[in-house]
This record gives structure tokens, sequence and C-alpha cells, in this order.
């Protein structure tokens, strides 16, 4: 389970080829392809393991380069965090 | 009150050498106006913007290429290191027009609309304007300038859309765009020959399916529309800068856009009696633009999580046809109306 989950100012949508995070807070719009919306519901809404959405990646995605996916995995919590769209929960 | 820096300024030239049906502005036909403005007002204006923050200038029409002193400009712009923007017919673009914009690299948007001279002549009325603007675009090419094709989409070439696009990417454009044609102008003379919105938000959708890569092909389409595809790439994100521009027109008349040529009651003054930093610091029709973009946007737009980008899209095609600068969108407010808007862009 992720200490992460999409802040209270953020709409998630999903879309049949992605999703679209809007922040109520900034009015900002950020897309998010079928991967990143995949990793989105799994940490975030979900609450999952990053290894748990890791090897659903490679499933669906049939990834064989592990360690570039755990390395995009992370960028993507990153990425999440600078742009103020997940906040910090105790698990 | 604070007051955001003018980014660009629009030169509108009055004059233009073809009379193409769908064109907004209905500018005037081979003649030119006793009260046009003279080079060094134009330059004065430039340096009255650049007080403001102004880093681009933008060359429209009518055509922009038949401005008397177009070289002597470019070549100002240039000194000034102002990036320069021109939207043109192409028709009159030559070899020393060319290797004087390549000092520059500028972005140069030219019309095609269609891969044809038939096709072509369907709006621009002369047959010969097609091999004319071919050849605008190949002098820019072989100055390594890579211009941006613009095609206007009707009924009648839309069958054409696919080889237009390929005749751009094979002359060398960096990017087409595909333009509706709203009905202002003269375009109000087309209402049975313009696609509806439905059709083409279609035909958005059915290129958008087609995921060509080898070439960037843009849709004018409000972003509620844009596929997650798009949006990811962050193409077709530019919005005409409402809040960061001003237009002038050719007798000097000052405007939010090119629609004060159409829309008098949106001139904001004129640089022969007003100096640029008044009309910019204390215009009424500015200030509501600025306090009213995107909070109070009426229609659809309320409701659109693309508000704060979009900016409504074009409020002076919005006040052409509501008489209101913030009433929303009419291309989005008809989808909605139609039932075909995005349910999942709307809050």
């Amino acid at each position: 389970m992720t200490n992460f989950v999409l802040g209270d100012s953020v709409v998630y949508r999903k879309e049949a080829d992605g999703a679209l995070i809007y922040n109520h807070a900034t009015g900002i719009v950020t897309p998010l392809n079928a991967t990143a919306a995949y990793l989105c519901e799994s940490l975030f809404i979900n609450r999952e393991d990053p290894e748990k959405a890791l090897a659903g990646i490679k499933v669906r995605w049939r990834v064989t380069d592990e360690e570039a996916v755990k390395s995009d995995i992370a960028r993507f919590i990153i990425g999440m965090k600078q742009l103020g769209l997940i906040e910090e929960k105790g698990i | 009150m604070d007051y955001p820096p003018l980014r660009t300024l629009y030169f509108y030239n009055r004059n233009c050498n073809l009379r193409c049906r769908h064109c907004w502005i209905e500018p005037g036909f081979n003649e030119k106006g006793s009260e046009d403005l003279a080079f060094a007002e134009v330059r004065e204006l430039v340096f009255q913007g650049q007080a403001l923050g102004l880093d681009s200038v933008k060359l429209l029409g009518g055509e922009p290429l038949l401005l008397p002193y177009i070289r002597q400009f470019i070549d100002f712009l240039i000194v000034e290191q102002l990036k320069i923007l021109i939207e043109t017919n192409g028709t009159l673009i030559d070899d020393d027009i060319a290797a004087r914009l390549a000092e520059a690299n500028p972005f140069v948007s030219i019309s095609l609309d269609g891969s044809s001279a038939e096709t072509h002549a369907m709006l621009r009325g002369n047959p010969e304007s097609f091999d004319q603007a071919v050849a605008g675009v190949q002098k820019l090419v072989r100055n390594s300038i890579r211009p941006q094709v613009i095609f206007c989409l009707h009924k009648a070439n839309r069958h054409d859309l696919d080889e237009t696009v390929n005749l751009a990417r094979d002359l060398g454009a960096a990017s087409i765009k595909i333009n509706f044609i709203s009905d202002m102008g003269r375009a109000q003379g087309m209402a049975n020959e313009r696609l509806s919105v439905q059709e083409f938000v279609d035909m958005y959708h059915a290129f958008c399916a087609k995921s060509r890569d080898d070439f960037k092909v843009l849709f004018d389409i409000p972003p509620a529309f844009h596929s997650i595809s798009t949006l990811v790439r962050n193409e077709n994100a530019r919005t005409c800068g409402i809040r960061n521009i001003l237009g002038v027109l050719s007798n000097g008349d000052i405007s939010i856009c090119g629609i004060g040529n159409i829309e008098k009651e949106l001139l904001l003054g004129n640089v022969r009696s007003h100096s640029l930093a008044s009309v910019w610091k204390d215009n009424e029709t500015l200030r509501i633009i600025r306090a009213g973009l995107p909070g109070n946007l009426g229609g659809v737009c309320r409701r659109c999580i693309f508000k704060k980008t979009c900016m409504g899209r074009c409020i002076a095609n919005t006040y052409h046809r509501t008489g209101s600068l913030l009433d929303g969108d009419l291309f989005c407010g008809e989808a909605y109306r139609l039932g075909f808007f995005p349910e999942t862009r709307l809050l």
C-alpha cells in the first residue's frame, strides 16, 4: 500500500485511452496516457504497492525491462507530487 | 489596477490581393487607404509596445506582404529582436522576402485549402494562387524556414484533406493546421458549405484514429475535444493569448484583435490619438476581459475543466454572435446543446 492519495482538490476522470486529472486549486488539467492512468488508479486510488502496480504493468503491456518500469514508477510518483496532485496519507 | 504584459501586437493590413470567400476580416481588394499607418508610425508603436513587455509581432491581413514597407518592417523587427509571426496567402513570397525572414527564425503560416489548384480556388477564387502559394512554401523551405500550412475545411474540400496533408509534408512544412470556418465576415455567405460542429468533431476523431506519426496535424478545435494523446503531446495547446495581445488596424485603430475590422464597438482607440500604454492600462473593455477570463465565462465554458487554458477560445467570435465577450464559446455551446460535448470534461 502506498501512503499517497489523490489530493482533495483533484478530480480524476477516466477515459477510453487514458485519464484526465483536474486540479480545482490551480485550474490545471493533467492528461495521463493509458499506462499513467493505470498507475494512478493502482497507486493513488486503490493504494496498491508499487510492486503490485509493476506486476500489473508487466502483464498488461508485456514489458520485459523491469528496472526501467521501476524507475518510471518512481519518476511518476515524484512528478505527481511536484504537480501537487497527490498528498500523503497515513497507511 | 495590475495589468499583464503586452506580449504580441497583431498588425492587420486592410489590403489583399485575393478575395477569399471565407475571410472573416473582409479586407479591401487591391486598394490602399489614404489613412494607412506609415512605417514611422508603426515603428513608434513597436517602441511603445516594448515598454509594455512586447516580445513578438504578428503580421496578418488581408495580406501582410502587401504592406508597402514590409521589407523595412521585417528588418526593423529583426534588429529589435522581436519574434515575427506571419499569416499569409503565400502568393507574394519572393526570394528576397524569404531570405530576409530567414534571419528572423519566424513562424510563418501559409494557406493551402486543397492539394490542387481547383480545390484551393474553391475558397481563394484565383486558380493561379495555388501554384503561387506552393512556390511560396518552397522558397521558405529553401531558406530553412518550415512554415505551417493552414487548411480551411469545408464540405467541398474535406475529401482532399489527406492529400493536402501529404502535400504539406512533402513540401517540407513543419505542420498543417485544420481550421473550422466561422460565420464572420464574408464567410456568412457560406452557410451551406461550412461543416457543422458535429461534422468537424467527427473529422477530427476520424483523423486521430489514423494516427499519423510522420507529420504534425493540428485541428483548430477546443481542447475539450482533444484526444488524450494530443493532450499528452501538448499539441494544439496554444490559445490566441487574448490577455496579452492587441490588434492594430491599417488606419491605426486599436482593438482586442482583428475583430475591430467588423465590430466597431470593440475599437479601443487610435494610435494617432492614444498612447498604447493608456489603452493597455486603462481601457474598460480590456479591464472586463482581464477580470472576466476565465472565471466569469458563461455557457458551457463555466463548467469546462479546460476553461483556464482555453479562455473561452475566441471571445471575438462570441461577441460577434451574442454581443457579449464572456458568453462562452459557441462551438462548445453547440456541441453541448446537441449532446456530444464530452461529459468527462465537465465539472
